[in-house]
């Protein structure tokens, strides 16, 4: 699960409903679950921010090229709640999908069975980790620097030790094959409580360095019928997430990872779960760890578990300005009415000159250097963030959406300065382009003579075959081309037929150029005077 | 956000070992290197029947970090004779991968029209007026045969 990239046809081909269900909660722009899906009026879902971005540079639905703009878009809670919940459930329910696979055994089978699920032991899905393990480091290094600065060095090495642990440094539960594999992230212990604790109120978790927080599962029927997704966040083992250490259900990786972690942005749900987990950790906690390094923390079977919920409906929790909404327990209860967010409406760069603009962003506080087109860019930006983040049920804060700004101004630093260098190659070469254009157009002048004097057989259109051909195409610097301009000038064109012919002729022409080369170096050797002449091109 | 293109990328390139099968003029496409998920490689495989049979043709693959919302940008590196391809810089003029860009596409449905694009050229927007000539003037005997020399020349293992 380390760099674990989802797709649909991670279920198996048993199960194709789920492979459909999967693909369509997926954003057809960026093939990740719908975040804040949007609907257009040709009824394509798309996610607020893909979409956005995407008719600010054009106005065509991306799956079916209608015309529409973003005053078209509209919210589909329904689909966005389906989409974040299968999210949530999906690793789990990909698990129980697998196991049902599975030839019945022995239910004493227990740990081989775990480690083999959890190892994934289906071809594709090795094929997966195998890449991820070697990509993963590109995806490293294009979070460096943006996400989480400060302990950059970490996150490397957590994901080496990662890629290399898969097999050997985790811990399975031996309780029951049906239950969700625990596993704790052994040797993550180094990094220091406060980087991994986003929330570093409580002592006790600070203590807790895998943030392996199991639960024991009290009934069988518990076990057999997976919960629903807000119920079983809150029971599976929280690990720390592979890229911000944050403590995160494992269940939920995917979606975290998803949603936040490689967009530079917090997620504000496991913020406050792990508050409102904190708050038990004192009852229990129980160290299971074979190398004593982590500890998890066991939470007893309480009817309080629902906390997080019971946080959620009844004291919503305010970000700047963004309702953290109640999600669909208020939707479905038919309490509070959710409010709308205001959307930052959009500019007219056009008529806006450097100072107003500056001023726009400083109204928002952006940052206001840099030319109109970088700030032009600045501002949009952060209107389709901004914009999409009100479209979503689980909105970010302001100062979330400030770091994902921050990000974006060293990508685009970083994009301009590489646009130049390739702007600078490319002149460099169509310069040399035109140089060797002009050099050639003067060598066909003066050879043009022996050009019609070759044996063209044309018949029809030897104006734009023959001599019109040639010359474009043969360069100096290009004897192969040369060559077989000549070969085929030399052979009838026309007939496919002799294609064969043709191109041993070619071949013999090649070999001839070669010997003659090998010649001419050899006799400029004996002579060791005299630079190699390049041997002349026809000898017919 | 730049991550965002890395993850696309990287379901890309897992889709793309998942259905090697599906492929058959694609023998390959992917990262030239693994660290850099932005600069792809592709060899796409001359048609049987058709003039460019038994060439493997090169790509060099570009993504901008705006992908998909931007397309990417391609071009052939094995020299090849079209008259939609320019024979000196391997620019390639396909509408998909300019003004009918849209970001439901990807690297791989790319790939297979610019594959389909050698067989079906479209003389009337040339970038090799030569080629496109011949074709306008329906000398597909010409066309043909100055196809497969070229393809016999630069896109064929040297048998020696
Ligand atoms: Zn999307
Ligand atoms: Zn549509
Ligand atoms: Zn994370």
């Amino acid at each position: 699960m380390d760099f674990d990239i989802t797709d649909p046809s991670d279920w198996p081909k048993e199960f194709g409903p789920l492979r459909e269900i999967d693909s369509h909660l997926r954003c057809p722009i960026c093939k990740e679950y719908l975040r804040a899906a949007m609907m257009l009026q040709c009824h394509h879902n798309f996610c607020s921010e893909c979409i956005r971005r995407h008719l600010d540079k054009e106005s065509t639905c991306p799956a079916c090229r209608v015309s529409t703009s973003t005053s078209q878009l509209r919210r589909n809670v329904s689909l966005e709640e389906i989409a974040n919940n299968f999210g949530d459930v999906r690793q789990l329910l990909l698990k129980t999908v697998r196991e049902s696979l599975e030839p019945k055994s022995a239910p004493a089978q227990t740990l081989e069975c775990a480690e083999s699920m959890d190892i994934d032991d289906f071809t594709p899905q090795q094929k997966r980790r195998r890449i991820s393990a070697r990509v993963g480091k590109a995806l490293l290094s294009a979070q460096r620097g943006r996400t989480h600065e400060s302990d950059d060095n970490d996150h490397d090495d957590d994901f080496t030790m990662h890629s290399q642990e898969s097999s050997s440094g985790r811990k399975y539960s031996t309780r029951s094959s049906t239950r969700p594999v625990l596993r704790s992230r052994g040797g993550r212990s180094e990094t220091t409580p406060t980087e991994q604790v986003p929330n570093p109120q409580s002592a006790s978790s600070s203590q807790t360095s895998s943030y392996s927080l199991s639960e024991e599962h009290t009934s069988a029927s518990e076990q057999a019928s997976p919960t629903p997704a807000k119920e079983s966040t809150f029971k599976h083992t929280l690990v720390a997430c592979p890229v911000c250490t944050m403590a995160i259900p494992e269940a939920n990786t995917n979606s975290h990872l998803d949603k936040y972690c490689f967009s530079g942005k917090q997620d504000p749900i496991y913020n406050v779960a792990l508050s409102v987990v904190e708050t038990y950790s004192p009852q229990a906690i129980a160290t299971y760890e074979k190398d004593g390094s982590s500890k998890s923390v066991s939470l007893p079977a309480s009817p309080q578990r629902n906390t997080l919920r019971s946080a959620f409906s009844s004291s919503p929790v305010r970000f700047n300005g963004f309702a953290q909404q109640p999600s669909k327990l208020g939707a479905q209860s038919g309490a509070a009415p959710i409010p709308e967010p205001k959307r930052l409406p959009k500019l007219t760069y056009s008529v806006l000159n450097d100072k107003q603009l500056r001023k726009k962003l400083q109204e928002l506080g952006l940052p206001t250097h840099g030319d109109k087109q970088l700030m032009q860019r600045r501002h949009a930006e952060y209107l389709t963030l901004y914009n999409a983040n009100c479209d979503s049920t689980r909105p970010q804060t302001i100062a979330q959406l400030h770091k994902a700004m921050d990000n974006w101004e060293r990508t685009y630093m970083r994009d301009l300065n590489a646009k130049d260098a390739q702007r600078r190659a490319q002149e460099e070469q169509q310069q040399k382009y035109a140089q060797e254009l002009a050099q050639q157009k003067q060598q066909e002048d003066a050879a043009s003579t022996d050009v019609t004097n070759l044996p063209s057989s044309q018949s029809s259109n030897s104006g734009t075959t023959g001599t019109g051909f040639v010359p474009n195409q043969a360069n100096n610097n290009d004897v192969n081309v040369a060559i077989a301009s000549q070969a085929a000038q030399a052979h009838k064109l026309k007939n496919a037929d002799n294609y064969n012919d043709l191109i041993a002729d070619i071949r013999r022409r090649q070999q001839r150029e070669k010997d003659a080369k090998a010649k001419a170096a050899l006799e400029a050797n004996d002579a060791a005077s005299a630079p190699i002449q390049p041997p002349p091109q026809e000898e017919l | 956000m730049s991550t965002a293109v890395h993850r696309r990328m990287l379901k890309e390139y897992m889709a793309i070992q998942k259905n090697s099968a599906t492929r058959p003029h694609l023998e390959l496409l992917e990262p030239v290197q693994e660290d850099d998920l932005l600069h792809w490689q592709a060899i796409l495989l001359g048609t049987a029947d058709s003039a460019y049979e038994g060439g493997k043709f090169h790509l060099d693959i570009v993504i901008p970090s705006s992908y998909p919302i931007q397309p990417p940008t391609i071009h052939f590196t094995t020299k090849i004779c079209h008259p939609n391809v320019h024979f000196k810089t391997g620019e390639i003029c396909l509408d998909i991968l300019k003004s009918e860009w849209t970001p439901s596409w990807n690297l791989e449905s790319v790939c297979v029209a610019i594959s389909s694009l050698l067989t079906n050229p479209e003389p009337s927007s040339p970038l090799n007026c030569d080629a496109a000539n011949l074709l306008r003037c329906g000398d597909m005997a010409g066309y043909n045969s100055l196809v497969k020399m070229y393809t016999a020349l630069f896109a064929m293992p040297d048998e020696e």
